[in-house]
């Protein structure tokens, strides 16, 4: 009757062999495109946190949790969003810090580095750009995420609010020293240089009148370049007037003109002509 | 045709109706500029545009000023905005961030159709007479730039030829406050001896108070230099604020005693209660012969011109002639008509299409040359009949007046005590005596709002930045506005945070005193004396 039991059987085997793996296909096909169609959600949530649309981002990051509750990419949104609910409530930033909390204590990561970073803005928005209690919190940043972008940006941030802390004026000069001798050892992308070095220059000619170290700094920011048009053309002004300063009329003549070429309908750009023909009949005159 | 416009073509044929008809798009731009010649303007900017675009009809929304904020919150908000808004310089950074596109990528890349002329292949920004740096086209506090400008303002001493020559004897229109001075005088005395009913100068509210603040930065141009500690040469009003509270001047310092002098010398003949005057009070007198000086902005000078039958003549606003006073550049200056898309725009590339029409050299100069407005781009020749309203590039930067950082600083203690400097009686002394206790206060306050204003962009912005770093992280594209990434983003951020921590320190050090907190002395600023016009 049953002529080949173990033919049926391998059969049997064969057809549950292949059935299993064509089920487990079929749901990791499923699962995959699920976990796709969450993915995919989750960005979404995310542009619509970088387009500033906060509430319908906070509703998405709330419904995505309930479909996959242990995403960290989810988890983060949702404590982004919950910081920037306005008004700003305690419980909230309490809750959010949880969630960045949680997610500071898994895998040291891009994701962590990126949870740690927001950790400190929040200790910062709460206490103050320049309160001293901040400072252990950005230090966190760089010492434990060091070469990510997040620990650059903390120690920029870090170093602007040491530079405006209250101080002696002896004190102060030693503290911009110490800072630029950290940011150098620390930062390597442009994007946080940039910040640095334009802070460092406000802080060095505003506060402590050296005009020197101020001209250093802003010669990094010319180089790099700022998306601020208007702050890049306060960059050529003050660099042509230190130079001018300086005695060093050639350096000065040299921002001036870019100055007028970049510049030619501001509100300096008269008096700066001005001086480039005062300078150059100086030069002309000395030769 | 492209393969679309048959399609429609054929659909339209089938279903019996034109191409046109079926196929239009229609793009809505609202506006709030209701005198007839700039709606002309606009609407054959608009068939020049139709004709580039087969298919696209454009239509414009003109709404009245003093409902238009209103008006476009409720579009805004319910999401039915039209493709294109005039941006006002009033518009609230996160209303920008929330509602509109950031332009600054667009910006950065040339303008299409400016094909062709010399402005091709120059950045779009570059473009304009103005370098787009102020509110509402470029956002300082975002470094952001959310609109673009139709055309630009210019501030001028308009005047009755017909009356200041041959009723009074005066041959030309006043330089200087001391001339505007001695002419309202003269044409005072006369009018009097004569009973003509005529006054001297005539302006309402804000136009008022441009003459004015256009006087004091004139006179206090000079110490504004001095009290820069960045030697950037030009400083807004929170730098001046900060310098008078960490002592750096005071109520006897000679140029600002100089600058309020200079401010009554020409404001005892502005009419009494100005700032309480509405929009065309002023104008409506001068039109009618009434009075000699009218302060007007450029954009009046259409109505003026079609109004006025007498022969009209224009001066620069008088700069004061005190001490250190200097005459005062037109750079910078202000924008109008600016033009933003809402992120609800259901068209916003065809929005930004039109925008870059408008602000070519070929639409700037057909809108200008109708609306009679000065053109905002570059290479576009003024009408001669404008010629004087152009903006004079000659002056130095600005210096400072007493109304300071806005509606949160000294505005409102300025306008409640400025008769106390105009009337009569007044005089420097009594108006010193009615603002100074309140002054410093104004100034803490004004500070302080800023860093409250400060804060809540910056928590915008760090939610912002999170999303983008996560998006860049995962490799996602992140739509709309590409061309400023987390970079720009962490910029603004970093500028918000330095400009927060500086009042911070200011307003310790006004406590303490500079030196107690830490802030050097003011850099002498080199021993060359500045270059003469």
């Amino acid at each position: 009757m049953f002529p080949d039991m173990a033919a049926w059987r391998s059969a049997l085997t064969i057809f549950h062999w292949r059935a299993a793996f064509g089920l487990a296909v079929l749901l990791s096909t499923v699962a995959a495109a699920s976990i796709n169609a969450v993915d995919k959600q989750t960005s979404a949530a995310f542009q619509m946190a970088a387009a500033a649309e906060l509430a319908s981002a906070t509703v998405e990051f709330e419904r995505l949790h309930g479909q996959k509750p242990g995403d960290r990419s989810i988890t983060l949104g949702r404590a982004l969003t919950l910081a920037g609910r306005q008004p700003r409530t305690e419980r909230n930033l309490l809750a959010a810090a949880k969630l960045l909390d949680d997610l500071m204590a898994g895998p040291a990561d891009a994701l962590a580095a990126e949870a740690a970073y927001h950790r400190t803005r929040l200790v910062q928005a709460l206490a103050g750009t320049t309160a001293a209690e901040v400072e252990p919190s950005h230090r966190a940043v760089w010492e434990n995420f060091p070469g990510t972008l997040q620990a650059e940006r903390a120690f920029v941030l870090h170093a602007i609010g040491r530079q405006h802390a209250p101080m002696s004026l002896a004190e102060r000069h030693r503290e911009l020293i110490r800072l630029d001798t950290q940011a150098e050892a620390l930062l390597t992308r442009d994007s946080p240089r940039r910040m640095y070095h334009l802070a460092a220059s406000t802080a060095w000619a505003r506060l402590a009148g050296n005009e020197a170290r101020a001209r250093d700094h802003l010669l990094v920011v010319h180089a790099l370049g700022l998306a601020d048009d208007y702050g890049y053309s306060n960059v050529i002004a003050r660099l042509a007037e230190y130079h001018r300063r300086a005695g060093d009329n050639h350096g000065a003549l040299r921002f001036y003109r870019e100055f007028l070429e970049r510049y030619p309908s501001d509100r300096r750009t008269d008096m700066i002509s001005r001086w480039v023909n005062r300078l150059e009949a100086d030069i002309h005159a000395t030769r | 045709m492209r393969p679309v416009d048959g399609l429609r073509l054929a659909a339209g044929l089938v279903l019996g109706c034109s191409a046109a008809a079926c196929a239009e798009r229609v793009l809505r731009v609202a506006h709030v500029n209701l005198d007839p010649p700039v709606r002309a303007a606009f609407d054959e900017v608009a068939r020049d545009f139709e004709a580039l675009r087969p298919g696209v009809r454009v239509e414009q929304l003109p709404v009245p000023l003093r409902i238009y904020h209103a008006w476009q919150r409720t579009q805004l908000v319910g999401g039915t905005p039209p493709d294109l808004m005039e941006l006002l310089p009033s518009v609230r950074e996160e209303d920008l961030v929330q509602y509109y596109r950031d332009l600054t990528p667009e910006l950065f890349a040339p303008n299409p159709h400016n094909a062709g002329t010399e402005l091709a292949g120059r950045p779009w920004r570059e473009t304009f007479v103005t370098n787009l740096g102020e509110k509402p086209n470029f956002i300082a506090s975002l470094l952001r730039y959310y609109s673009v400008p139709s055309s630009v303002v210019t501030w001028r001493l308009v005047y009755n030829e017909t009356l200041l020559r041959d009723e009074f004897g005066i041959a030309a229109p006043p330089r200087t406050v001391a001339e505007l001075a001695e002419q309202c005088d003269r044409i005072v005395r006369l009018n009097r001896e004569r009973g003509l009913n005529i006054v001297p100068l005539v302006a309402e509210n804000w136009k008022g108070r441009a003459l004015l603040m256009g006087i004091a930065r004139s006179a206090t141009a000079s110490l504004q230099r001095a009290l820069d500690p960045l030697g950037s040469y030009y400083n807004w009003d929170d730098e001046i604020a900060a310098a008078f509270l960490l002592g750096r001047w005071s109520f006897e310092t000679p140029a600002w005693r100089d600058a309020l002098a200079q401010m009554r010398a020409a404001g005892r003949h502005l009419p009494g209660g100005f700032l309480q005057l509405a929009d065309g009070d002023a104008s409506f007198k001068f039109i009618q012969g009434r009075a000699v000086f009218f302060v007007a902005v450029s954009r009046e000078f259409t109505n003026l011109l079609d109004q006025c039958r007498f022969s009209l003549g224009v001066a620069d606003l008088p700069r004061a002639d005190s001490a250190g006073a200097r005459p005062i550049a037109e750079g910078n200056v202000l924008s109008l008509a600016n033009l933003a898309i809402p992120h609800a725009s259901r068209q916003p590339d065809l929005a930004l299409d039109f925008m870059r029409f408008l602000t070519s050299q070929a639409g700037n100069r057909r809108f200008a040359d109708r609306s009679r407005w000065l053109p905002a781009v570059q290479g576009v020749a003024v009408a001669e009949e404008l010629a004087s309203l152009s903006p004079n590039r000659a002056g130095d930067p600005p210096g400072f007046a007493p109304w300071m950082i806005g509606p949160s600083g000294t505005d409102m203690l300025i306008n409640r005590e400025l008769h106390t400097l105009l009337n009569p009686g007044g005089s420097v002394e009594s108006f010193l005596a009615a603002i100074g206790p309140q002054w410093r206060g104004s100034l803490v306050g004004g500070l302080r709002r800023m860093q409250q204003n400060n804060r809540r962009l910056i928590e915008q912005l760090d939610v912002i930045l999170g999303a983008r770093d996560r998006l860049e992280t995962q490799s996602s594209p992140v739509h709309g506005d590409a061309g400023s990434g987390s970079a720009g983003l962490f910029e603004t951020l970093a500028v918000l945070e330095l400009q927060s921590a500086y009042y911070d320190l200011v307003l310790a050090g006004a406590e303490h005193g500079a030196e107690a907190v830490g802030i050097a002395p003011l850099p002498v600023a080199g021993s060359l004396s500045w270059p003469e016009n």
